[in-house]
C-alpha cells in the first residue's frame, strides 16, 4: 500500500490540503480560535501510538509538572515514562479511527480511504462505492475538526485523566473503570460533535468544504450518544431534523466550554418548558447524571462482541432518556415532589444497568 | 509535536524503544505529519509537511 508520505509526492497533494484546510476552514466563521496546529496521517497502529505518546510527552514538558529530558541521557524514571506513554498509546488509541488533541491524529482505517477519495478523477461521476466512501471521510475529517476546532476544553478536561493513566495507574486500575470515569462528559462531547456533523443538510457543506463528493451524511456508530443528545435538544426547544435548527444547536453545544455545557442544556430546557429557575441546579445534575453506558468500553471488548454490547447500550440509553422526559415534565408540572421520587428511581434503574451491562460484557483487566 | 518524535529519534535509547514489537525508529519513518502553517483564519493557512518526501 502507499504510504501517507508517499501520497504527498504525488499530485493528490494538492486534495489533501484543500480537503483538510477546507475542513478546518468550516469552522472559521464561528469561534475564530483555535488549538489546531496540525495533522498526522497515520498508516499503522504503531504510528498512533507514537503520534500519543508524543502529545503526551510534549504536554508533560509544556506544562513543566514532569518534564521529560528525551535529549540528552533521561533517568530511569523518565526512561520509564516514556516507555509507559508508548505502552498507553498501544492500548488506548492504536485502534482509534481518529484522536486530537492541539493536532489531529488519523488512523489507517481512515488514511487510506482518504487518500483514495483525493486520488478520484475530479472531472468524473463517481461511482456508489466512492460516494460512501467520501460520506465517512468527509465524516470523519468534520467530527475530529468539530472536537478541536470550537472550544479547547475538550482535551483539556480529559488530559489530567490521561496523563495520571500513563504515569503509574495503568497497572493498578482496570480500563472499564478509567472509560466509565471519563463517561459524563465525554459522552456529551461525542453526541454534541457526531450530532452537529450529521445533521440534516450539513453533509453539502462539509463536501464544499473539502471538495470530496460524497452522498449525504453517514451515521454509523456514536448512536447513543447522539440519541442522548437529541433527546436533550428536543426537550430544550431545538428539532434535530430541521436544518435550520442547527445554528442554535451549535451556538448552545458549542458556545461555551465542555464542563458548562449540561448547565447551558438546563437553561434552555427552564425557559423552554417553563420551569422554576429556582431547580436549575438539581436539573443540571440530573443531565449529567444521565449518561449513557460508556460506549468506550465497547471498544476493549473482542470484535464479535461489538453489535450486540451497542444493541444494549442503545436499549439503556432510551431508557435513561425516557425517564429523565418523565423527571422534566414532572418538573414542568410544579409537581417537584414527584421529580425528586423520579430522579432516585432513575438513579437506581441506572445503577442496575451498569451491573447488568458489565455482568453481561465484563471488560478484560487492564 | 513532531519535534518530540525528532528528539527520540535523535538518541539511541529512544530509538531502540519498541512501539507492539516494531522498533520505534521504523515506526517513525511512517505516517505524513502536517502542520497548519500560518496565522489567521484557517482558509488561508497550508499545509507544512514535517515529515514526509513533499
Amino acid at each position: 500500500m502507499q504510504g501517507a508520505r508517499d501520497l504527498l509526492a504525488t499530485p493528490a497533494s494538492e486534495r489533501i490540503q484543500h480537503a483538510i484546510v477546507g475542513s478546518a476552514s468550516l469552522f472559521d466563521a464561528r469561534r475564530g480560535q483555535s488549538i489546531l496546529k496540525g495533522v498526522v496521517l497515520a498508516d499503522t497502529p504503531e504510528e498512533m501510538a507514537l503520534s500519543w505518546a508524543a502529545t503526551v510527552i510534549a504536554e508533560w514538558n509544556r506544562d513543566g509538572k514532569h518534564p521529560v529530558d528525551i535529549t540528552a541521557n533521561p533517568t530511569p524514571e523518565q526512561r520509564a515514562d516514556v516507555e509507559g506513554a508508548l505502552k498507553t498509546g498501544w492500548k488506548l488509541r492504536a485502534s482509534a479511527v481518529a484522536f486530537q488533541n492541539d493536532w489531529i491524529t488519523y488512523g489507517p482505517s481512515f488514511t487510506p480511504l482518504f487518500v483514495a477519495a483525493t486520488n478520484d478523477d475530479a472531472a468524473a461521476p463517481l461511482n456508489s462505492q466512492q460516494l460512501e466512501r467520501n460520506r465517512f471521510v468527509n465524516r470523519v475529517l468534520a467530527h475530529e475538526m468539530e472536537h478541536v476546532v470550537t472550544f479547547p476544553s475538550w482535551s483539556q478536561t480529559l488530559k489530567p485523566s490521561l496523563t495520571d493513566l500513563t504515569l503509574a495507574q495503568l497497572a493498578n486500575k482496570s480500563l472499564f473503570a478509567y472509560l466509565a470515569g471519563q463517561q459524563p462528559v465525554r459522552w456529551m462531547e461525542e453526541g454534541g460533535t457526531d450530532l452537529l456533523t450529521v445533521w440534516t443538510g450539513n453533509s453539502d457543506r462539509i463536501a464544499a468544504a473539502t471538495g470530496l463528493r460524497a452522498a449525504g451524511p453517514e451515521r454509523n456508530n456514536y448512536e447513543a450518544e447522539r440519541m442522548g443528545m437529541t433527546r436533550l435538544l428536543e426537550l430544550a426547544g431545538i428539532d434535530t431534523d430541521r436544518a435550520v435548527d442547527r445554528a442554535a444547536a451549535e451556538e448552545l453545544l458549542q458556545g461555551g466550554t465542555l464542563e458548562q455545557e449540561p448547565r447551558r442544556i438546563a437553561e434552555r430546557i427552564v425557559a423552554q418548558k417553563k420551569i422554576d429557575a429556582a431547580h436549575l441546579d438539581e436539573l443540571t445534575d440530573r443531565i449529567v447524571r444521565t449518561a449513557p453506558v460508556s460506549p468506550y468500553i465497547v471498544a476493549v471488548l473482542p470484535k464479535k462482541l461489538h453489535g450486540p454490547a451497542d444493541a444494549l447500550i442503545n436499549t439503556i440509553t432510551a431508557r435513561r432518556f425516557d425517564r429523565f422526559e418523565r423527571y422534566v415534565n414532572a418538573l414542568a408540572a410544579g409537581t417537584v415532589a414527584e421529580a425528586r421520587a423520579l430522579a432516585v428511581e432513575a438513579d437506581r434503574a441506572s445503577a442496575s444497568e451498569d451491573q447488568a451491562f458489565e455482568r453481561q460484557f465484563p471488560a478484560p483487566r487492564a | 509535536m513532531r519535534s518530540v518524535v525528532d528528539a527520540l529519534m535523535a538518541n539511541e535509547w529512544s530509538r531502540s524503544l519498541q512501539v507492539n514489537g516494531v522498533p520505534l525508529a521504523k515506526v517513525a519513518e511512517g505516517g505524513a505529519w502536517l502542520e497548519l502553517a500560518g496565522d489567521g483564519p484557517f482558509a488561508s493557512r497550508t499545509l507544512a509537511a514535517l515529515a514526509g518526501r513533499a
